[in-house]
């Protein structure tokens, strides 16, 4: 019975006799219904294609796709920037206050290498050693720790006065502290590529010949 | 006023979609079609039909592209690249037939698609499409039927040619 009149209404339809409300109808019947005949499976796709088609609706672009391309702009740009600032933060050659550091350090290896060269035994300068002991004190713990068998035979060895402790513990420090310090310059000379530079103050001189020599 | 809705553009796209292929262009026909509606909007009361007036519009809109890119010999791609881009369904078999179905739209002349697209999709009434076609109801009757047996023939056809080449393979 249902069927007959839904094969009614089809065949109106495609006569193109049928009102709105019936294709209503049969836009319907073809949604709700699952199980259909098989030459009816066409025209439920067929009625669902026009309802899906109904329901298109337009890409919503001129303002909003505009907003979102100047904001992708703005992003870009400022992306873009930021790369470019770091790039130049890492290759462009130290500003001055950078080299500051590297600067005094230099001039303090001077200071070493030109005492070495004027007196091994650096007895009296006793009383200025004692104001950059404290600063060296702190670069100088490691390695003194590692070289701390050295410390004990020289102190053992000594059996002397707090005056000779100090002076010998000074020497120490001070053979220590450059040597410290020489491997943050020699760093810091890797790092900004100074090759003149660490020829100069730093030359192929072994490490444990300058302590024996301090010693 | 009715046609200043949202949906009312919405309808004026889809029919430019319809007959153009590319929701760019649609889009475009659409938005430009409502600008000019606006534009006009002091006179619009003196028409009886606001709305067959603004399909009317975009009916000329969309021919006159495509009598342009025809020229130009764009159309076919673009076609064949909606098709194959077209509607989209669940399960394989299922597109399949909505990609028939939408190409049999697709095939369809002109006005055969108009009067589909504004009957079988937006449900007007032939009145009304009459007006926007400028012919008679009986006239848009007939091309609707036409429209119609043409996309059934072409689902049959489609179902005939996939029987006989199960039966090919069965042999």
């Amino acid at each position: 019975m249902n069927k007959k009149h839904i094969q009614d209404l089809l065949d109106k339809y495609f006569e193109g006799e049928t009102s709105l409300r019936e294709e209503k109808e049969l836009k319907n019947f073809f949604r709700k219904t699952a199980l259909l005949p098989e030459e009816w499976q066409s025209y439920k796709q067929m009625f669902g294609f026009f309802e899906s088609e109904g329901l298109k609706t337009m890409p919503i672009k001129d303002n909003v796709q505009r907003k979102k391309n100047i904001l992708w702009l703005i992003l870009t740009g400022v992306s873009i920037a930021a790369s470019v600032l770091i790039l130049l933060t890492i290759f462009l050659p130290p500003t001055k206050t950078q080299l500051e550091p590297l600067a005094i350090a230099t001039k303090h290896l001077d200071s070493v290498y030109s005492k070495k060269t004027q007196t091994k035994k650096t007895e009296t300068a006793k009383p200025e050693k004692s104001e950059p002991k404290k600063t060296d004190k702190k670069t100088s713990v490691p390695i003194r720790s590692i070289l701390g068998d050295d410390n004990s035979t020289i102190l053992a060895g000594g059996k002397s006065t707090k005056h000779q402790e100090i002076s010998i513990s000074t020497t120490i420090n001070d053979a220590l502290s450059p040597l410290d310090k020489m491997n943050d310059i020699r760093n810091a000379m890797d790092k900004f590529k100074y090759f003149d530079l660490m020829n100069k103050y730093l030359p192929d001189r072994d490490i444990s010949s300058l302590i024996r020599n301090n010693k | 006023m009715e046609i200043w809705h949202k949906s009312f553009r919405d309808k004026l796209y889809r029919l430019a979609l319809r007959l153009l292929n590319s929701s760019d262009e649609a889009s475009d026909v659409a938005q430009e079609v409502w600008t000019r509606l606006w534009q006009k909007r002091e006179d619009l009361p003196k028409l009886n039909n606001a709305e067959s007036f603004a399909y009317t519009m975009t009916r000329n809109l969309c021919l006159d592209i495509l009598k342009s890119s025809r020229m130009k010999n764009e159309r076919l791609n673009a076609i064949h690249e909606n098709t194959l881009a077209g509607p989209q369904g669940d399960s394989i078999e299922k597109n399949e037939k909505m990609a028939l179905i939408y190409q049999a739209i697709n095939n369809l002349p002109e006005q055969q698609k108009i009067v589909m697209q504004l009957r079988d999709i937006e449900g007007y009434e032939l009145s009304e499409i009459a007006q926007t076609l400028n012919l008679t109801p009986n006239n848009t009757k007939v091309i609707l039927c036409r429209a119609r047996q043409n996309v059934r023939e072409t689902i049959l056809n489609f179902e005939r040619h996939e029987q006989e080449t199960y039966s090919g393979f069965t042999r």
